[in-house]
């Protein structure tokens, strides 16, 4: 069984069922619509970063549901990605974003995970001016507002 | 190319942050404007206040890995107190920056371990005040010695709401505080207050009729005490909360000697009062009395409490039958090192002399263990004469489920014995014998015999060799841990038995300071075992003047 899904850019993606459902957002959708033969509109998902979800959800089809997990207090690790996953989920910024974007606004939780891992071990081993580098920003504080900043973070400093 | 991370929606940047350390979190928030903002304001992402999880710099989490498990080991509170004076930790942590965080979490604080920190002072428990962190679940601020009892107990009477966990050891606090517990922190689980020496059984009340408990009435000098705190606690509740609507009706501690049965923290099921000078046999009776409904795990190591205190909790538990109460729910009973002042004690019949609602009373063992038959957890090493073969036989036969016993140190204890808990407990999981001098490879061998499910297994400082080596190896199918620390007759042919024929579930082994101070075997045993195992073998050797294990 198959279900087609539509891109923002109108594309058409023919995709099974087991791939499509890993989408909490698809799921519900199909269980609220019952038997569909029209193409379910993702309007906020180009054709491109579609593809590449597709691509994740095609590879992981037969992973077992995760676990719910609850909101807890544990401090989450980062240090688990699979080799598969960080092969596909090394892309460039402005993709990675779109992923993100897309797996939260699809709910495919592992995927948003993988994400969010990538990101933060990206800043990890960065200071805060490999960061600003990485991410083309600019320091735009005033020196009041730097002295102010590094007197509360003093802890936190490499030293 | 924009600045891709302040561009995603706040939850999925919350996702991201809730992955790295405060410390660098911290770091972050110079990257921009922007930033600074965007975790200033995100309270979530500061809610876990916790030095071990990487607040602190790594070379520093060691120190204080190092010494949280030697907590438990020293003989007296005074012995803490030296030794966190000896290791104190001054970092680059100081108020300031606690304080910056506390105000970034606010009401969002859930958790705060601040152990061993003595540059905190007053200051940050006032800022959990005044930053309304009335939601706290756990807290930790063991040994904050600059920290006044004062200040601690506004700090947490202002969060005890909430409170599940509070961990309080080796700080100043008294009686007067831990009955100020009972009437505002109703979800409290767990209760440290170990190495706490002004701690006695008055803070716990005691029973004087079928419905009423009540604290020791105060003296006279303490009454003034008393309506003192009452009212700073009450000054503090209202002058800082009161747009907070769980606080315009501040509890009332204090304020009557009597509580109600439904006052008494009903949820609480782990006390450790290790090492408290002041809490002896009665304040035992009147802790299970109390919580005998929920208490499953009770340590009183260390403490002022006898051999009698098995007395003392079975007499509870008399009068508790008189109320048409259940037995003990306790699971978990540690009492090492009680032993050191009282002498030797003869268990089969002990004539108490009259105590507290206790009338003269022939005791005998058998009472105990009707009144707490759900033990499986029991710690008694450490020196205690009372630890005989004899006891523990009638330890064996009674409690048939028993999955843990800890008897390292206990002199008086022999093959015999050991064999009897072989015998009768075939689910015992973990057995500590380290140092009875009365055990070697006949006793090790009998036991393993019949206790095969055991997964855990400490054996320091005894004459066993090889042959127990072999015996652990073809009878133990479940052992994830054997420790044989200063054994001096094993040989690496023993610890490769082990290895051969436990290589699939042992995680954990360690031969330190024993005849073996090979490598290749050390090496090999790594090899063999699966990964993420950890081997720990090391030798004493002299670095400048001074002894330090070399591991190997």
């Amino acid at each position: 069984m198959s279900v087609k899904l539509s891109s923002s850019d109108g594309r058409e993606f023919e995709v099974n069922m087991k791939v499509a459902t890993q989408s909490a957002l698809i799921k519900n959708l199909l269980y609220d619509l019952g038997e569909t033969d029209e193409a379910i509109p993702l309007p906020n998902v180009n054709g491109n970063v579609l593809e590449k979800i597709i691509e994740y959800c095609t590879h992981h089809m037969d992973d077992p549901p995760a676990l719910n997990e609850e909101y807890d207090d544990l401090p989450k690790r980062s240090d688990d990605i699979e080799p598969w996953d960080e092969k596909f989920i090394d892309v460039d910024q402005e993709l990675l974003f779109e992923i993100l974007l897309a797996s939260n606004y699809m709910d495919i939780k592992p995927l948003l995970d993988l994400g969010c891992k990538t990101v933060a071990n990206m800043i990890r081993n960065k200071s805060a001016e490999e960061i600003r580098k990485m991410f083309n920003i600019e320091e735009d504080f005033t020196e009041e507002e730097k002295e102010q900043i590094r007197r509360e973070n003093e802890w936190a400093e490499d030293r | 190319m924009r600045d891709l991370v302040s561009a995603l929606p706040p939850e999925i940047v919350l996702m991201i942050f809730r992955r790295l350390a405060l410390q660098k979190i911290t770091q972050c928030m110079s990257v921009s404007r922007k930033w600074y903002q965007l975790l200033d304001n995100s309270a979530v992402l500061w809610s876990i206040i916790d030095i071990r999880s990487g607040m602190y710099k790594e070379e520093h989490s060691k120190e204080w890995k190092s010494l949280v498990p030697s907590l438990g080991e020293h003989h007296s509170s005074e012995r803490v107190f030296d030794m966190i004076n000896d290791h104190s930790i001054v970092g680059e942590f100081d108020d300031a920056s606690i304080v910056a965080i506390i105000r970034r979490a606010g009401p969002a604080l859930s958790k705060l371990s601040l152990d061993f920190m003595p540059q905190l002072s007053g200051s940050m428990t006032s800022a959990l005040i005044r930053h309304k962190c009335t939601n706290i679940r756990h807290l930790e601020l063991r040994a904050n010695r600059k920290i006044s009892s004062e200040a601690l107990e506004m700090a947490v009477y202002n969060a005890s709401a909430r409170l599940e966990f509070l961990a309080l050891s080796a700080t100043e606090i008294d009686d007067l505080f831990v009955q100020t517990l009972f009437s505002c922190a109703p979800n409290l689980t767990h209760l440290d207050i170990s190495f706490c020496r002004k701690v006695t059984k008055n803070a716990f009340p005691f029973v004087v009729d079928q419905f009423r408990v009540v604290f020791t009435p105060p003296s006279n000098s303490d009454a003034s005490e008393l309506a003192k705190r009452k009212s700073l606690l009450r000054e503090t509740a209202l002058s800082n909360n009161t747009d907070d609507p769980i606080y315009l009706e501040p509890y009332s501690p204090l304020s009557t000697q009597e509580i109600t049965h439904q006052d008494q923290l009903p949820n609480l099921q782990i006390l450790l009062v290790t090492g408290c000078s002041g809490i002896d046999n009665a304040a035992v009776a009147r802790i299970t009395h109390v919580f005998g409904d929920t208490l499953h795990t009770l340590n009183v190591s260390q403490s002022a409490v006898g051999i009698d205190v098995l007395q003392a909790i079975s007499m509870t538990t008399w009068v508790s039958h008189l109320l048409h109460k259940k037995p003990l729910r306790l699971r978990t009973l540690e009492m090492c090192d009680i032993d050191f002042r009282t002498g030797l004690n003869t268990l089969r019949h002990i004539v108490v002399p009259e105590g507290e609602n206790n009338p003269q009373h022939v005791w005998r063992f058998v009472d105990f263990t009707l009144a707490v038959p759900n033990l499986t957890s029991i710690a008694i090493g450490g020196h205690n004469s009372f630890v005989t073969d004899d006891f523990v036989m009638q330890i064996a036969q009674v409690y048939r489920n028993l999955r843990s016993i800890d008897l390292h140190r206990s002199l008086r204890l022999h093959n015999i014995g050991l064999a009897a808990l072989g015998e009768n407990c075939p689910y015992l999981e973990h057995l500590d014998i380290s140092g009875c001098r009365g055990c070697d490879d006949q006793g090790v061998v009998a036991f393993v015999r019949g206790s095969t499910a055991l997964k855990s297994l400490v054996l320091c400082e005894l004459t066993i060799t090889d042959e127990s080596m072999a015996a652990i190896g073809n009878r133990l199918r479940h052992l994830e841990q054997l420790c044989v620390d200063t054994c001096d007759r094993l040989t690496a042919q023993g610890i490769r038995a082990v290895v051969n024929r436990c290589r699939a579930t042992l995680k954990t082994l360690s031969f330190n300071q024993s005849a073996i101070d090979d490598t290749t075997v050390v090496a090999w045993c790594r090899a063999q075992l699966q990964p993420g195992a950890t081997v720990t073998a090391s030798t004493l050797q002299s670095i400048n003047g001074m002894s330090v294990f070399q591991p190997l």
